[in-house]
């Protein structure tokens, strides 16, 4: 429960200020929806100023703006909100370029936003799904350390998984 | 959770500090959190985690540890229901049987074929991408005793259970393992089997083998058939009977069997009786068709059972000529696996299909139905929208293909989870 003075009825307003100075001001219900923020709302006698240095305004926008359309069509109960929530995550994460991708993955797994975390995990996993494994090592920069004969072996053990 | 003072969020000193992370064209996420890794692993199919496990050391001991992670697993397997749950039509697969080509000749063919599990699923990207993407599966190479053409099947979480006598094999096929069980219990006292049935049971976390069987004996020289029962629990690795309370005047026959909400049912045309097992408490139970469905029975309409909204349902229908001209589809509203000695049964809905088909087979969601066409395709047919897909496979001959529904790539080990070997 939150310890602050207001009622029930008055939305809490939250500031989120990221690494870069840039603040954010968010209602309770929408910031809540990432567990990291959650738990400090949660603390005895949290403010309502909280400082992010890990996430930069950009990438927090962003992540807060997934928070807000999630909070705001949970609110109402319409059976078909499901449908307009999925709608709604295709187009955020179809034009994302890697490099957004990537970081709006570390933001949201740094803010425990479980939803957007699978979201977006989704949404690589969709990316890489089909690829050799040399497309893989390239597209996240990864040598091969296998010793000579080691990954041939792997390889055979695994034949069904090449063809 | 990550340590915060001062209401400031700051990561773990233990943990990697974020990267200083540089765009390159084309390049990625060089140094994810292992556990983001892990995330993004749940999401990809069976066959690419095992092709992946040659990038690098660190990835192949990371993908042989998650995969034997039983909450890993269920994760996997979560996610891969959620994105067959959100393409337009569910999972089928087709397992050619062998009943037609028992010449030496077609020997070699049959090794070949026999080996392949067809899937087609949906490629769900587009409103009007209407194409079923075939992948198929090898089989692992199987116990020869076990004739593919005569063995029954039934598949649950990528598990693909094939029995045939007192031989019974699992096999997960998108990771490429097979089991013997052990011998049934009940198959030295003369039973044969009648159903053969693979599920899960979501209270004791198990996955259980049912075989639903039938024993020929005489009395005054009038032959009757006992009916038995018994289960495997995968967790357990052993067999044991369960009582069913059922003798039948003549030779049973069993239509396909239907899962719905943790109850197995079997419609015994033969009997006009739908037997049920519960998955959780391990009971039998046989219910009667009402009059009024056995009159239409008897009036020349095939019935078979089906699941549709959820709930158990029979198609009732009747072939001239080869053709259905009309569907009925009838279901019970709380059937709860006939615990109460009977269902009632209301007629829901009367589907016209809009082109000639031999029988309906399922829905493969509520609103999609899957009918076998008179010309020896497959229909889609959307009830709602009314849409039509006719589903045709060049590579198969037609006359000899099994099918069954939604079927899912999980990496289930076939094993249990409990004993790798």
């Amino acid at each position: 429960m939150s310890s602050s003075s207001t009622t029930t009825t008055t939305t809490r307003l939250l500031m989120l200020k990221a690494s870069d100075g840039v603040t954010f001001e968010v209602e309770e219900a929408v910031a809540t929806k990432l567990g990291a923020i959650n738990n400090m709302v949660e603390e005895e006698g949290s403010e309502d100023l909280i400082c992010l240095p890990n996430v930069n305004g950009k990438f927090l926008g962003m992540v807060l703006e997934w928070c807000k359309k999630h909070a705001n069509n949970n609110t109402n109960s319409d059976k078909g909100n499901d449908e307009v929530n999925k709608w709604w995550d295709k187009e955020f994460v179809m034009d994302l370029d890697q490099n957004t991708l990537y970081h709006l993955l570390m933001a949201a797994d740094y803010l425990s936003g479980t939803e957007l975390v699978d979201l977006l995990t989704e949404k690589v996993a969709s990316m890489i799904r089909g690829k050799k494994v040399e497309e893989i090592r390239e597209t996240f920069k990864i040598k091969s350390d296998f010793l000579p004969g080691q990954e041939e072996e792997i390889r055979k053990k695994n034949s069904w998984a090449f063809e | 959770l990550t340590i915060y003072s001062a209401n400031c969020l700051e990561r773990n000193p233990k943990e990697q500090p974020p990267p200083l992370f540089i765009a390159m064209a084309g390049s990625i996420i060089c140094d994810l959190p292992e556990g983001a890794l892990v995330e993004i692993f749940s999401w990809l199919p069976p066959e690419s985690l095992m092709r992946f496990k040659c990038v690098s050391k660190s990835w192949y001991a990371l993908i042989n540890s998650v995969i034997k992670n039983p909450e890993f697993v269920n994760k996997h397997l979560h996610n891969v229901n959620t994105i067959s749950s959100s393409s337009t039509s569910s999972l089928v697969f087709c397992c050619v049987s062998f009943a037609y080509c028992r010449h030496p000749k077609m020997e070699s063919l049959r090794q070949r074929l026999f080996k392949v599990v067809t899937v087609f699923h949906d490629h769900h990207n587009e409103w009007n991408s209407r194409n079923f993407v075939r992948e198929r599966f090898r089989l692992p190479t199987l116990p020869s005793e076990l004739n593919l053409a005569h063995a029954k099947r039934s598949h649950c979480n990528g598990i693909i259970c094939l029995a045939q006598g007192e031989t019974i094999v699992l096999c997960n096929p998108a990771i490429m393992e097979w089991r013997t069980l052990p011998k049934p219990c009940l198959d030295n006292n003369g039973f044969i089997p009648l159903g053969v049935v693979f599920g899960y049971d979501s209270r004791a976390n198990d996955y259980k083998v049912v075989r639903f069987e039938h024993y020929r004996l005489l009395r005054d020289q009038v032959e009757y058939f006992k009916i038995g029962a018994e289960v495997y629990s995968l967790r357990s690795d052993s067999w044991k009977e369960v009582g069913i309370q059922l003798e039948l005047d003549r030779f049973p026959h069993v239509g396909e069997e239907v899962f719905c909400k943790g109850v197995f049912y079997w419609f015994v045309w033969t009997h006009d009786i739908i037997v049920s097992f519960n998955m959780f408490d391990e009971v039998f139970h046989s219910i009667p068709l009402p009059d009024d469905l056995i009159v239409v029975t008897r009036k020349g309409h095939s019935a078979q059972l089906a699941v549709w909204n959820n709930s158990v349902a029979l198609f009732l229908f009747k072939q001239e000529k080869a053709v259905t001209k009309s569907i009925q589809v009838w279901a019970t509203d709380d059937c709860s696996g006939g615990v109460n000695g009977s269902c009632s049964w209301i007629k829901k809905l009367t589907i016209t299909p809009p082109v000639d088909v031999a029988f309906p087979l399922a829905f493969l969601k509520n609103d999609e139905l899957l009918m076998q066409a008179a010309t020896k395709t497959f229909i889609l047919y959307n009830i709602r929208s009314q849409m039509i897909r006719e589903l045709s496979f060049m590579e198969v001959p037609r006359s000899s293909v099994d099918w069954d529904y939604s079927y899912v790539k999980s990496l289930l080990s076939v094993h249990g989870g409990t004993q790798p070997r």
